[in-house]
């Protein structure tokens, strides 16, 4: 993150549950991240206060004090009116501001035309609610009892999801979120800070050992000479490329121009995570080879040229990274079925086999691994922010990094006392609008998510016959107005077009969405909301999609046969 | 590095000491007595505390004996203070708590001999601690009714206790509030509104109420008639669903699973868990699995492993109704499939180059896994063409 | 401003009232209501208009309880000229006796006076030669009122509880008016704990003391609850003061409000008391309309405001933390203390919980004087008791005693002994939570200390005779019954020990138990009373202990002799 200086939750989950005010945006967390959403409540009966900022009616809702719902796309607007209140009413910590930050002048510059009223006519919000809302998380403000900290200002802490990253503008987002935390002095401390609640198990420890285009294990870049060769000489090697590759997004529009022409694809579903479904298959099917690991026969494994068969997280060994950085081990529950491997091992041997066609003069044993604590050992040697941990010291409670000695504590809290880059910088940002809006045609805005009972793209959870049968089919929310529009009824089917294609599933009517916007979730094969989803526009630099707006038009099918 | 351990981040809370059975013990001031006992490894019997709750105060068997006070008081209410003497053990406690414990079995069949949760139920271990085989009162069930209206758990009221912890789990920590204490006296049982369906109250099905129920009372669907609690292993992992991390443990028999709980020394979610983790587990033993390497059929005739000439449909795999994996594919041993597609990553970066190949990891795969496949992408393949889901 | 407009109102009553000759006054209480008040009301009044009086020489008023209830409906005939005299059992034609003894009917030509009325007053004029009336005069001076001290229902019986004009008049809200002007807090806290009052909802903690610790607390928000949920079999003290005096409960409610620093308060009033709900609200939107309730009470910079909750005929909802979760809109179950509400109550906010009685006596004690309170009773407990008398006695209703007093005294003297040939056998205070009393502890004066001494309770002032054709036992199950229904379930002792002491009772009374059950049964109860969260359980007993204390032998009657082994 550029502000802070790394990308993770600054603070630790259990520290949720002692803040005085939670300002959560962009996270439908009772629903995506369930167990967060019990420590959110905790803090809320001991008397916190919640703010939540989403144009979704999402089921915290029922226990914030606040809840601003801005039309999708406009929260940056939030945001910034928010900071804007904050400066004018002196509610800024001026002490944090002084010794931990830069650039608070760039910023106030820019704030200064971003009026809450300003917000109020882009976003909806009524400007009372930003300036309460702005009130409450700067000063930490409770709605009864004592607080657990003895400061004058009490405690706030932000987190959000996909609802502010999946945007054209999702980087903008998350430094102006930053920002307000930098401002007030809300990071650095327990149960503050800005925290990125991460959706799948090892999404952290995906990120956090490289499997991004830019960056080496533990975020050494690969355009930096130092780091690069470093990591090469632990791998035996000269140098590694130093010109980072494509994202998935990427992949799939250079696929479809030929630069791209094999993809080995781990245990990932794009057919129905990828944005653009239909751009994603024509890719798919260009390729000259496909290689899919995975543990059902999902919708990407159909265009596959070789299906290889893995073992489930219930079927192995080894570590994930949740999303307050911690390592836990994992351990295998159930053989895998049949001759399911797991994945490092398939892995390894596809690695070793690859170098005997390829003729490379590596030693024989390069890619053998007797067991997954050796890969730890030499994961932990070549990631800084893991050093000092290995198998031993993670069994019970894990560690949290950066941990780099083997008798370092581990780090619950980031940013105490000094930020990773030295100060933290204020990065002033101007608002941008969605990518796509609203027209004629496609009228109403589409924002993808999930349900409490489904995972991801479906694959595990629909399979389970307790959660399948509490949310056995796909729906689509849609509002009443807007379900009016077309004299649309509860339960009945529903067709859903955008630029890119169409979906029908059956409609709920409800007021969790306002009007103007619908809601789909991704899991649903049937109808698959990434068929609707746009690929256009990234996020320049996180280059994220924007699954979370698009510009879509209802069809009542029953009414065209009238 | 900039980081603290939390321990020494969070604010000093004023100490205060106080005496149990005679030993000196320093606590916060905001704790109770029975937590902190506990902490300190002095065991007082009680049924409806549970350290992730507020009190209640309703079972009646934490009671102690204070120092200048003339009846016993329960210990989960009870403040620590300055100077508190407290006794935890006596033949009064001794007889007031069997007596409690005896009104308990009074209303709780005694059927131990075939019911599940023997082995775990905590009226059980009491009553064999106080040595209560049998009530002395007339045995007296107040309600049988036998709820089995949803897939995750079973509500057996004859078991019931009426500890309410399920009802505080549900209240203060899931947020929902979907069941709660109905009717009145001898009549008082849990129910949702109006006693509906659990699916059409505010339920969540996350089953942390079964997993605070101290007796067989809330018991999960997947473990009926599969084997007694003495008879399971408890095998502890991390879930595999979100980024939260929860520690969960699940409950074997041989090699199946009959149900799922919160390792409660998880550092991130205690005793807690959503429903997903909980009981979103069975699909590891869907007959869906992929058990063997497969080839496509175009591919495998290519290679002469068929005689069967055939094309990939142009149909999507999103199509309603998804194709049946036998008809695309067939299956191989490991060394063909390994030995495939080694040489076709091979060979395109040879016909190509190295960034003509791409590698997509897996954020539900592990550390290492996903260390090794972008070592492979950058280190044996020679790009950084690695990426996975992490925005998606 | 407000403060002259309400002098103004009560002069006007004052004087308007002084106007008449006599006035004439039909107590319109539930009891009186349910005898038949509604038409000696109706008729009263068509009589008064046959008569055609002068302006001012007569009125009719509507009225609260005047304590006979058993002989209701009451009515009561205050004459400039004459003595004050009560009727009782007034039905249609003895109101029409009434008034033709004791209004002078107008001499009118035939044609002036409408053909209805005509037979009317010809029935008047043959009214006035039967002699029945006598017998239905009440003495004043008969020991039914004469034992009897009036300040918590001193007004109570005469005035009209829906005009606040009547209130004002009779010097309502002066306590109040001198409280915002002469007083802090502080000195109202002080004045009250001086006075000695207690606690009237039965646990009789100083209400000074509860004040004052609810005036420490610092916090901006705070509660006042009056609890009205009166829910002990046939009492209904409460009920009365709501009904017939709202206004002098709602008065003692803000001075309680000021004293602790409360904004806001709840009036607890259970569903069975739609007129006291109805009553309590009119008066608070009358006070809220006249500016003593509302924004600057009294034109002062004090804020308070009330509104009425209505609970729903729990009995446990009478202990004040189920109260306050009722309140909240959740189950009422009670929790453990402390915290007590005046640290964590309403919303997690100090609250004080004050009975109905004890916010009644408030206004009395602030005009006349803590001292001059604390004169009135016992050493520990000052002041009046209100009681509904009931069981087997000739007289029954709502009688407000000096603390101290004996039971002979109220059983012989105002309750006139036991009707019949039965005899007096014992007396049941503070209703399923009490104890019965046995005729040798008759002399025992009436007070916190000494009911406590004999197993039995003050509570709120339910008081039953029993007489000699009660089996005590049977007497015992019926309050155990009460309790096994009224327990909220949440802790053991009280859900399961009830139902267990009550099969107990049952194998007793129907002749198979045991000589041990009797040992057993006590246990139990002791146990009940030892282990239970909150008050309804740790009383529950009560009934059962105390009268295997002083009636075991009816205990062991019912117990067949052993066969020798």
């Amino acid at each position: 993150m550029q502000a802070f200086g790394s990308g993770a939750m600054t603070n630790s989950i259990r520290g949720i549950r002692d803040a005085d005010c939670i300002l959560i945006t962009g996270s439908n967390t009772a629903e995506a991240h369930p167990v967060i959403g019990y420590e959110v409540i905790r803090a809320t009966k001991k008397g916190a206060h919640l703010i939540i900022i989403d144009p979704r009616r999402v089921p915290l809702v029922d226990h914030a004090t606040l809840f601003l719902q801005p039309q999708p796309g406009t929260d940056i607007y939030v945001f910034l009116a928010m900071m804007h209140t904050i400066v004018k009413e002196g509610w800024a910590d001026q002490v944090f501001i002084e010794e931990r930050t830069e650039g608070f002048e760039d910023l106030a510059k820019v704030l200064d035309t971003y009026t809450p009223e300003r917000a109020a006519l882009i976003s909806g919000v009524p400007s009372e609610q930003i300036v309460e809302a702005a009130r409450l998380y700067a000063l930490g403000v409770r709605s009864k009892g004592d607080s657990v900290y003895d400061d004058e200002r009490g405690h706030s802490t932000i987190l959000y999801a996909m609802g502010i990253t999946q945007r054209s503008n999702g980087t903008d987002n998350v430094i102006s979120l930053a920002n307000l935390s930098m401002l007030c002095g809300q990071i650095g401390k327990p149960s503050t800070g800005v925290n990125p609640l991460r959706g799948q198990s090892n999404v952290q420890g995906a990120c956090d050992v490289g499997c991004l285009v830019n960056v080496l294990p533990g975020y050494q870049r690969v355009n930096l000479d130092e780091p690069r060769r470093s990591v090469a000489k632990f791998w035996g090697l000269e140098d590694l490329p130093d010109k980072p590759g494509l994202t998935i997004v990427e992949a799939t529009h250079a696929a479809l121009e030929g630069d791209v022409r094999a993809m080995y694809i781990m245990g990932e579903n794009p057919m129905m995570s990828d944005p653009n479904t239909q751009h994603v298959e024509r890719s798919l099917r260009s390729l000259d080879f496909l290689v899919v690991q995975e543990i059902f026969p999902s919708d990407t494994a159909f265009l596959a040229h070789v299906i290889l068969p893995a073992a489930s997280s219930l079927e192995k060994e080894g570590t994930f990274t949740n999303t307050e950085r911690r390592i836990q081990r994992l351990h295998a529950v159930l053989p895998a079925p049949g001759e399911a491997w797991p994945d490092w091992r398939i892995t390894a041997e596809i690695a070793s086999r690859f170098d005997q066609e390829r003729e490379t003069n590596r030693e024989p044993g390069y890619w053998h691994f007797d067991s997954v604590a050796d890969i730890f050992d030499e994961l932990a040697l070549v990631t800084p922010i893991y050093r000092g941990m290995n198998y031993a010291r993670l069994e019970g409670q894990g560690l949290q990094w950066p941990c780099p000695e083997e008798d370092h504590p581990g780090t619950p809290i980031l940013h105490v006392g000094r930020f990773s880059r030295g100060r933290g910088k204020f990065n002033p940002i101007e608002a941008r609008d969605p990518a796509e809006q609203p027209d004629e045609e496609y009228p109403l805005i589409l924002t993808t998510g999930r349900v409490l009972y489904h995972y991801h793209t479906g694959t595990m959870t629909r399979r389970s016959e307790p959660l399948h049968w509490r949310e056995p089919h796909g729906f689509v929310e849609i509002n009443p107005n807007d379900a009016e529009a077309i004299d649309l009824e509860d339960g009945f089917a529903v067709a859903i077009h955008s630029r890119r294609g169409q979906v029908r599933t059956r409609a709920r009517i409800t007021e969790r969405v306002p009007p103007g916007t619908v809601f789909l979730a991704f899991h649903w094969r049937e109808a698959p909301a990434n068929v609707l989803t746009q690929d256009h526009t990234l996020d320049p630099v996180a280059k994220i999609p924007e699954y979370k707006v698009c510009a879509v038009r209802l069809e009542n099918p029953r009414q065209n046969k009238k | 590095m900039s980081g603290v351990s939390f321990n020494e981040a969070i604010l000093e809370l004023p100490m205060v000491t106080l005496t149990i059975d005679g030993k000196k013990i320093e606590a916060p001031a905001n704790t109770h007595v029975l937590q902190v006992a506990l902490k300190n490894g002095i065991e007082i019997p009680h049924l409806c505390y549970h350290p992730e709750l507020s009190v209640s105060g309703g079972c009646r068997l934490c009671i102690v004996e204070v120092e200048g006070y003339s009846q016993p008081v329960p210990s989960c209410g009870l403040a620590c203070t300055d100077g508190l003497v407290i006794t935890t053990q006596g033949e009064r406690l001794y007889e007031l708590r069997k007596n409690v414990l005896d009104l308990f079995i009074s209303d709780h069949p005694l059927d131990c001999v075939i019911c599940e949760k023997a082995g775990a139920c905590l009226l059980q271990e009491y009553a064999y601690e106080y040595g209560i085989k049998e009530t002395t009162y007339t045995p007296t069930i107040s309600s049988t009714l036998y709820q089995d209206d949803n897939p995750f758990f079973i509500r057996d009221h004859q078991y019931c206790i009426l500890c309410g912890r399920c009802v505080r789990m549900c209240d203060e920590i899931v947020g929902v509030h979907a069941i709660d204490f109905a009717k009145r006296g001898f009549e008082t049982n849990i129910a949702t509104p109006y006693d509906g369906p659990m699916i059409e109250s505010t339920c969540v099905f996350c089953g942390n109420c079964v997993q605070v129920c101290p007796t067989a009372a809330l018991m999960p669907v997947s473990r009926k008639d599969k084997g007694r609690e003495w008879e399971l292993d408890h095998k502890t992992t991390i879930c595999g669903y979100c980024g939260v991390g929860c520690q969960l443990e699940y409950a074997l028999k041989g090699d199946e699973i009959l149900y799922a709980q919160a390792s409660p020394d998880g550092p991130v979610n205690g005793e807690l868990l959503c429903t997903k983790g909980r009981y979103g587990w069975d699909f590891v033993l869907s007959p869906e699995r992929l058990t063997r390497p497969l080839i496509r059929r175009d591919l495998a005739y290519e290679l002469g492993l068929t005689s069967e000439p055939w094309e990939q449909p142009d149909t999507s795999p999103l199509a309603d109704r998804q194709p049946k994996i036998e008809d695309y594919f067939i299956p191989v041993d490991w060394e063909m499939a390994l030995d495939l597609v080694a040489s076709r990553l091979a060979a395109t970066v040879n016909e190509h180059d190295p960034d003509s190949v791409v590698g997509l990891a897996s954020a539900r795969c592990t550390n290492e896994e996903n260390y090794l496949f972008q070592k492979f992408i950058r280190a044996g393949i020679g790009t950084n063409n690695v990426d996975h889901c992490a925005r998606l | 401003m407000t403060l002259e407009k309400l002098e103004r109102m009560a002069q006007r009553e004052r004087q308007r009232q002084e106007k008449f000759e006599r006035r004439i006054f039909c107590c319109i209480s539930t009891a009186c209501l349910s005898a038949g008040a509604g038409q000696t009301i109706n008729a009263l009044q068509e009589a008064v208009d046959a008569c055609h009086c002068k302006e001012n020489d007569v009125e009719v008023v509507q009225t609260g309880c005047m304590g006979l209830c058993s002989r209701g409906p009451l009515v009561r005939v205050e004459d400039k000229s004459a003595e004050t005299l009560i009727y009782a059992d007034v039905d249609v034609d003895l109101s029409q006796q009434i008034i033709s003894k004791h209004v002078p009917m107008r001499k009118l030509t035939d044609e002036s006076i409408p053909e209805e009325m005509q037979e009317l007053r010809e029935n008047l004029k043959k009214a006035r030669r039967r002699k029945r009336l006598e017998k239905h005069i009440l003495g004043m001076d008969s020991p039914f009122f004469a034992k009897q001290e009036k300040i918590v229902l001193r007004n109570v019986g005469h005035l009209d509880p829906e005009k606040i004009e009547d209130y004002l008049a009779h010097g309502g809200y002066s306590a109040l008016r001198h409280v915002l002007q002469n007083m802090t807090a502080e000195e109202v806290c002080d004045e009250i704990l001086r006075s000695g009052l207690r606690g009237r909802g039965g646990g009789g903690y100083p209400t000074g003391l509860k004040w004052k610790s609810m005036h420490q607390e610092e916090s901006e928000t705070k509660f006042v609850v009056v609890n009205g949920d009166e829910g002990d079999p046939g009492a209904y003290m409460d009920r009365t003061m709501m009904e017939d005096n709202p206004h002098q409960v709602l008065e003692g409610m803000i001075i309680a409000a000021y004293a602790v620093g409360a904004s806001y308060g709840y009036f607890y009033i259970r569903g069975e008391y739609p007129i006291a709900v109805d009553r309590i609200r009119r008066a608070i939107r009358t006070a809220h309309r006249n500016g003593i309730l509302g924004k600057n009470v009294l034109g002062t910079d004090f804020n308070f405001d009330a509104a009425v909750r209505i609970g729903a005929g729990a009995f446990v909802c009478g202990e004040e933390t189920a109260l306050i979760h009722s309140v909240e809109g959740k189950r009422g179950m009670p929790r453990m203390r402390p915290p007590y509400p005046s640290t964590s109550g309403l919303w997690g906010k100090p609250t004080i919980v004050n009975n109905v009685e004890t916010m009644a006596n408030v206004p009395p004690i602030i005009n006349r004087g803590a001292d001059w309170y604390a004169n009135i009773g016992t050493e520990q407990s000052k002041g009046t008791k209100v009681f509904a008398l009931a069981g087997q006695l000739t007289n029954t209703g709502l009688i407000e005693v000096p603390m101290g007093i004996s039971l002979r005294e109220i059983v012989y003297d105002i309750g006139d002994d036991v009707p019949g040939d039965a005899e007096f056998k014992a007396a049941q205070t503070g209703g399923p939570s009490g104890g019965c009393i046995p005729h040798e502890h008759l002399d025992t004066p009436v007070d916190y200390e000494n009911l406590s001494k004999l197993g039995s309770i003050m509570g709120s002032g339910g008081l039953v005779i029993i007489d000699s054709t009660t089996s005590m036992p049977e007497f015992a199950r019926f309050f155990m019954d009460f309790c096994v229904d009224e327990s909220c379930g949440k802790c053991v002792p009280c859900r399961v020990g009830t139902i267990q002491i009550r099969i107990l009772l049952d194998k007793i009374i129907a002749g198979s138990g045991e000589p041990e059950d009797l040992n057993k049964l006590e246990d139990l109860c002791h146990i009940v009373k030892d282990t239970s969260l909150c008050g309804l359980g740790q009383s529950a007993p009560n009934p059962v202990l105390s009268t295997l204390k002083f009636f075991l032998d009816e205990y062991i009657a019912l117990i067949p002799a052993q066969e020798p082994a």
